[in-house]
């Protein structure tokens, strides 16, 4: 007999992830913190305790919005982009080494739009190979991704590290970029700078690209009901390319906001697991652009409340990864079956 | 010369063989049409439990156990709530990597104190570790005995039919969820004994143990054409290319941290170059 649903179905596995991100996190402090008690405290109260570490929050929450946006976009045209961590770390060396040469011979404005153009172009070679691979050859483009990134990784670590360091300072990275080609601070002393309403307004944007245009329609369709869209003459081939080079470029701007906006200099590894943060967002937002923005929120409260509950523990460990384990085993389970009735 | 040349190929033999155990567990779950992106994180983790059960023990062999169980029963639950929920395999994969990379970290901190090397103590151990040409001549024993098992006997050509053509195995009233996940449970054997092999060569335990080698066997899978002695045939030419870079570091012009993506590259290239179509989406099971 034919059964119909009841009422569509509520994702709950997006929050059951997040959930048992916190729950991992919070475990483990408490069963392996000395003083438990100020581990939790810092965990749930630091992040908030004044505009420094809210502000920070809210900027780290950008970076992983700006990538998190491109990762959503790539999901919605049917591809996985998992070369994020390159992608942003490159792009970011690309935009240090770009606006401190720029500086010297054009003014700031003209700087700050190479640095930019730099970042998100070295971002989307990045994603763009992945996806002709996919399309010439239909190699999957969640393997050559992430080994693309695997294999460059190391070479930036070199680049910084070696050639490119600043051998002035007792640091492992590049030249800082002058402060004139610095991103407008929102909220000094923290990092809040004008990233944080540009991912916002690109959210709408991706939105109402997704929603309201032909091109959005194509991306929609041939990541749902990739064969429909064949049939239909949709551009099936187009919109893998266009998904993974966009989400490479979204990534570069994320690189280039975490250099003009943050940390005004290139480190060696700074960008660590940042691509894979974007990621879980995006995979959390179920290829919704506006709902990237919540996720990105947070995970990187994830983040800052671990990193002030670890400084406190003195523990060390890496707990970014068990959090991201746990958002990766269950943000694509169905959780709940469905509710039906037979009529 | 000879000399040299006889060494670099003795050197090759013992980096493939923990690259080959890892393929052969990749390639078992392939047939099952599962992709086994978890196989980095597993081998590392395996390598962990095998250093910390034998420190502490004392007993190579007692580590060894410790890690086949552990590594087992840990895919096998994943596995199940993989196909229970029907999650993304390629997702939840990825999800074992970090839990690997996650755990590791937080019990060599708890445990030992450390979050960097963690050395065994030869003057304690009860029995010497298993390592050197013997180690290396069985792991390529097991490249016969699983073409045996996945070709000439009932369970194995049930495993691969659960990959190729699961309807088929349903109609006759066997469960094709059921060999997929004892696929999961064979790469993850297979993963252990990879990940204790290098631990047990290395004489430690080292963060991100593993190191891309994962990978390597992944793509030995698809650059072998999916057939055990054609794969093994690519984890020698991916042995042999790494022993070479490692042998020529000093005179080649690319430094030693670049180096480090040679691995990953070299997947790259095979899966790059690799003639069939494969894995479209990554929801393979």
């Amino acid at each position: 007999m034919k059964t119909l649903p009841l009422r569509p179905r509520f994702d709950y596995a997006p929050l059951a992830a997040f959930a048992a991100a916190l729950l991992a996190i919070v475990t483990v402090f408490a069963l392996s913190a000395d003083d438990r008690g100020a581990a939790l405290s810092a965990f749930f109260l630091k992040p908030f305790s004044s505009w420094w570490y809210f502000g920070n929050l809210l900027n780290l929450a950008a970076l992983y919005a700006l990538a998190g946006l491109g990762a959503s976009l790539a999901l919605t045209g049917g591809t996985f982009n998992l070369g994020g961590e390159a992608q942003i770390y490159l792009s970011a060396l690309a935009a240090a080494v770009t606006l401190n040469s720029a500086s010297a011979t054009v003014g700031p404005a003209s700087a700050m739009a190479a640095g930019l153009a730099a970042a998100v172009l070295t971002g989307a070679l990045l994603g763009f190979l992945p996806g002709l691979l996919r399309v010439l050859r239909g190699t999957s483009e969640l393997l050559t991704s992430f080994l693309l990134s695997a294999a460059t990784v190391p070479a930036v670590d070199y680049l910084i590290g070696g050639p490119l360091r600043d051998a002035s300072k007792n640091l492992l990275a590049t030249r800082e970029i002058p402060e004139a080609l610095r991103l407008l601070s929102l909220a000094p002393p923290s990092y809040l700078n004008v990233s944080f309403p540009a991912a916002i307004a690109l959210a709408a944007g991706i939105a109402l690209f997704l929603r309201r245009t032909a091109p959005g329609y194509a991306f929609r369709v041939s990541g749902s009901a990739p064969e429909f869209a064949r049939f239909a003459g949709l551009p099936v081939g187009a919109v893998t390319l266009w998904g993974m080079t966009a989400a490479g470029a979204f990534h570069g701007a994320a690189g280039f906001a975490a250099v003009a906006g943050t940390w005004y200099r290139c480190h060696q590894g700074f960008s660590a697991g940042m691509g894979w943060s974007a990621l879980a967002a995006a995979l959390m937002a179920r290829g919704n652009p506006l709902a990237v923005l919540p996720a990105a929120f947070l995970l990187a409260w994830l983040q800052s409340a671990s990193g002030a509950a670890l400084l406190s523990t003195r523990l060390g460990f890496d707990a970014a990864a068990l959090a991201q384990a746990a958002i990766f085993l269950v943000v694509s389970a169905r959780l709940i079956r469905e509710r039906r009735k037979t009529p | 010369m000879t000399a040299a040349l006889l060494s670099m190929a003795e050197a090759t033999l013992s980096a493939a063989a923990p690259i080959l155990l890892a393929a052969l567990g990749a390639l078992t779950s392939e047939y099952a049409g599962v992709l086994a992106v978890f196989m980095d994180g597993a081998m590392t983790l395996a390598g962990f439990t095998a250093i910390a059960v034998t420190s502490l023990t004392g007993h190579p062999l007692a580590g060894l156990a410790a890690a086949a169980v552990s590594t087992v029963t840990l895919m096998y639950g994943v596995s199940l709530f993989t196909e229970r929920t029907g999650a993304n395999p390629f997702l939840t994969g990825l999800g074992v990597n970090f839990l690997s990379q996650g755990l590791t970290s937080l019990l060599s901190v708890t445990l030992f104190g450390t979050r960097g090397v963690i050395p065994l103590d030869a003057a304690a151990l009860v029995l010497p570790l298993p390592r050197g040409w013997p180690v290396t001549a069985a792991a390529f024993l097991t490249v016969p005995l699983i073409a045996f098992l996945l070709y000439r006997t009932v369970p194995g050509i049930n495993l691969r039919v659960s990959g190729s053509d699961p309807d088929l195995l349903e109609s006759r009233g066997i469960s094709s969820a059921r060999y997929r996940t004892l696929s999961w449970c064979v790469a993850a054997l297979f993963a252990s004994l990879a990940g204790s092999l290098l631990a047990f060569d290395l004489g430690a335990f080292t963060p991100a143990l593993s190191a891309g080698r994962g990978w390597t066997a992944l793509a030995a899978v698809y650059l072998g054409y999916r057939k055990p002695f054609t794969v093994a045939l690519a984890v020698l030419v991916f042995a042999a290319a790494n022993s070479l870079a490692n042998a020529l570091q000093g005179s080649l012009p690319v430094p030693a941290t670049v180096l480090l993506g040679l691995p990953y590259a070299l997947a790259l290239a095979a899966f790059a170059l690799a003639p069939q179509r494969i894995a479209p989406r990554g929801e393979k099971a």
